[in-house]
Parts: structure tokens; C-alpha cells; sequence
């Protein structure tokens, strides 16, 4: 059971790790399905407030890139490839991989330039991204890019509140003191 | 709370929040002046055809002319029905989960889409200009 821990998730993990981690991954699946009722009005296909940006954030600062992939594969399985159909389980992915290695790149090279809030805006715009460049993908037609503007606007809106939102869960598991901060 | 939220920026947030903010503003414009998708100040039916394409799987399957149009029109496309009237075509009914297509409503203007997912079914407004005056 430990080894096979230790192969799937590519680094040393311990029992608490795996336990906060399976945590962190059932809010992703409430928030991700609570995504799918709060319908926006935008008239782009799959565009959605990207409310589990905020546990792909948060797992970045205290665990390691793979586990957050898990994680986000785990939420997209779940809510969308039996669900919704299974066209939104494509698009979920692209986005959710996209912004997870965007906001990766940013907490690794460029901690000290941004804050949660820029970290939040370009995870949040590199989700929707994904998921109009994966709808272009299977309609092989570019001319949803035109959708564009609606995009870069409602990142910069969705990405604050999950910027100011990760911030406030950072500094609440800091003080707990669990795990080592990077 | 204000004070709160922006003691929290840093150099680069502004830096990204106003190259997006650009971004948005230069798309917008240009878009504006290119597409006639001003029609308030231009009637777009004076020299130019609105033509719909109707795409299934990457193949075009039909391409009507919406000026022209005096009845309406109805085409099935292996599950889901298409009407067309005089300069707008909509999705009617679709066998699809998500609904996107029917409650894309509506399509009258160029550049305008709606997507049948599932079915890969793709209604694309473009306009082309007339040759004959």
C-alpha cells in the first residue's frame, strides 16, 4: 500500500499527506459540481466560474505538481465523465492541466513578483483558455477564439475572488502548522 | 476591505491585470472596425449577402443564403433539426445532453457560432460581399 503510494504519486508521501490530499480532492469535486449549477450567461460554450482553481492553488503551495495533476484528474473524472457528457469532461481537462501548469510556472519562478491574486487571474483566464482551445479542437474551426474578450474579462473577475480567496486558506494552514511551506 | 484587497498587490499583479485589461480593449476595437458587427450605424443587407454554413463532422453539408430567404426553411441533420428564416437560422430540437446548441437561440449577425457538441454539428454565420450591385 505504501509502495504503491510512492509509485503513483512520484515522491515520498506520508499517511497524513495522502489523507489532506484526498481531502483537498473532495472539495474539489463539491466545488467543481457546484460550478455546474451556477450557470453564467455568456453564450460561450462550457464557460464557468472556475471555483476549484482555488484547491489547484492552494495544493500547489503545499504539495508537489504531480499530486496536484491527481487531483485534478480525479475531480474531472468525477464530476463530468459520467455526468454532463462527456464532451465536458474534454474540456474540464484541457482547462483544469492548462492552469495547473500556468500556476505552477508562477509559484516556482516568479514568487516574489506576484501575489495569490495575479496567481489567481492567470490560473483562472489559462482555464477558460483550455477549454475554448479545446472546443476548437473538436469542431476544428478557429472561430471560437473570437469569444476572446469574454474570456480575458471573466478571468481577470473569477481569478481576484480566487486569488483573495486562496490567500485567506493559505494563511489559515500555515497557522495550523501541518505540513512545510515552500 | 478595499484596503485589504489592494495591500495584497504586488508589482506584477498591476502589471498583468492592466497588459489583460489592454488586451481586451485593442481585440475589441479592432473587432469593431473590421466585422460589420456595427449595424446601428450601417445596414448590413445593402451590399452584402449573409450566407450560413451548416458543418457536420468537418464536412459542409449546406450553405444558405439568409438574404434570400422568403420561407422558412427546415433541415435535419441526422438528429437535429435546423430552421432557417429570412436572415436568421436557429438550432430547433437537438438529441444532445447539454442543451448548448438550442439555447444558443437565435443567429442573424456574421461571426456568430452555435456548436452541437456531441454531434460535432456547426452553424456559422459569414457574410460575403455581393458582386452584383
Amino acid at each position: 500500500m505504501y509502495l504503491k503510494n510512492k509509485m503513483l504519486l512520484k515522491r515520498n508521501v506520508s499517511f497524513k499527506e495522502v489523507v489532506f490530499l484526498s481531502i483537498l480532492a473532495v472539495q474539489a469535486i463539491v466545488l467543481s459540481a457546484l460550478d455546474n449549477q451556477l450557470h453564467i450567461p455568456a453564450g460561450v460554450p462550457g464557460m464557468e466560474i472556475g471555483l476549484s482553481n482555488i484547491i489547484t492553488l492552494v495544493s500547489l503551495v503545499f504539495f508537489s505538481f504531480y499530486n496536484t495533476l491527481l487531483i485534478v484528474l480525479i475531480r474531472c473524472v468525477s464530476v463530468t465523465l459520467f455526468i454532463n457528457g462527456q464532451v465536458m469532461f474534454i474540456f474540464s481537462l484541457f482547462g483544469g492541466i492548462l492552469s495547473t501548469v500556468i500556476m505552477w510556472f508562477m509559484l516556482r519562478f516568479a514568487r516574489n513578483l506576484f501575489s495569490y491574486v495575479g496567481i489567481g487571474i492567470a490560473g483562472s483566464i489559462a482555464h477558460n483558455l483550455g477549454q475554448i482551445l479545446a472546443a476548437c479542437l473538436i469542431i476544428s474551426d478557429l472561430s471560437l477564439v473570437s469569444y476572446l474578450p469574454v474570456i480575458l474579462t471573466s478571468g481577470i473577475l473569477t481569478g481576484s475572488c480566487i486569488g483573495i480567496c486562496s490567500t485567506l486558506i493559505v494563511k489559515l494552514l500555515k497557522k495550523f502548522n501541518l505540513f512545510e511551506y515552500k | 476591505m478595499k484596503a485589504v484587497i489592494v495591500a495584497m498587490l504586488r508589482k506584477g499583479d498591476v502589471i498583468l491585470i492592466l497588459l489583460v485589461v489592454f488586451g481586451v480593449s485593442l481585440i475589441t476595437i479592432t473587432n469593431s472596425s473590421n466585422n460589420p458587427r456595427s449595424h446601428w450605424t450601417w445596414d448590413s443587407s445593402a451590399n452584402h449577402d449573409v450566407y450560413a454554413i451548416i458543418k457536420k463532422d468537418d464536412r459542409l453539408i449546406k450553405k444558405i443564403n439568409l438574404s434570400d430567404l422568403q420561407n422558412r426553411e427546415v433541415i435535419k441533420v441526422s438528429g437535429q433539426i435546423i430552421a432557417a428564416e429570412q436572415n436568421k437560422i436557429c438550432f430547433l430540437l437537438a438529441d444532445c445532453s447539454d442543451r448548448l446548441c438550442i439555447n444558443s437561440g437565435w443567429l442573424s449577425k456574421p461571426g456568430q457560432i452555435a456548436v452541437c457538441f456531441p454531434t460535432r454539428t456547426l452553424i456559422k454565420i459569414v457574410s460575403e460581399s455581393n458582386s452584383m450591385e
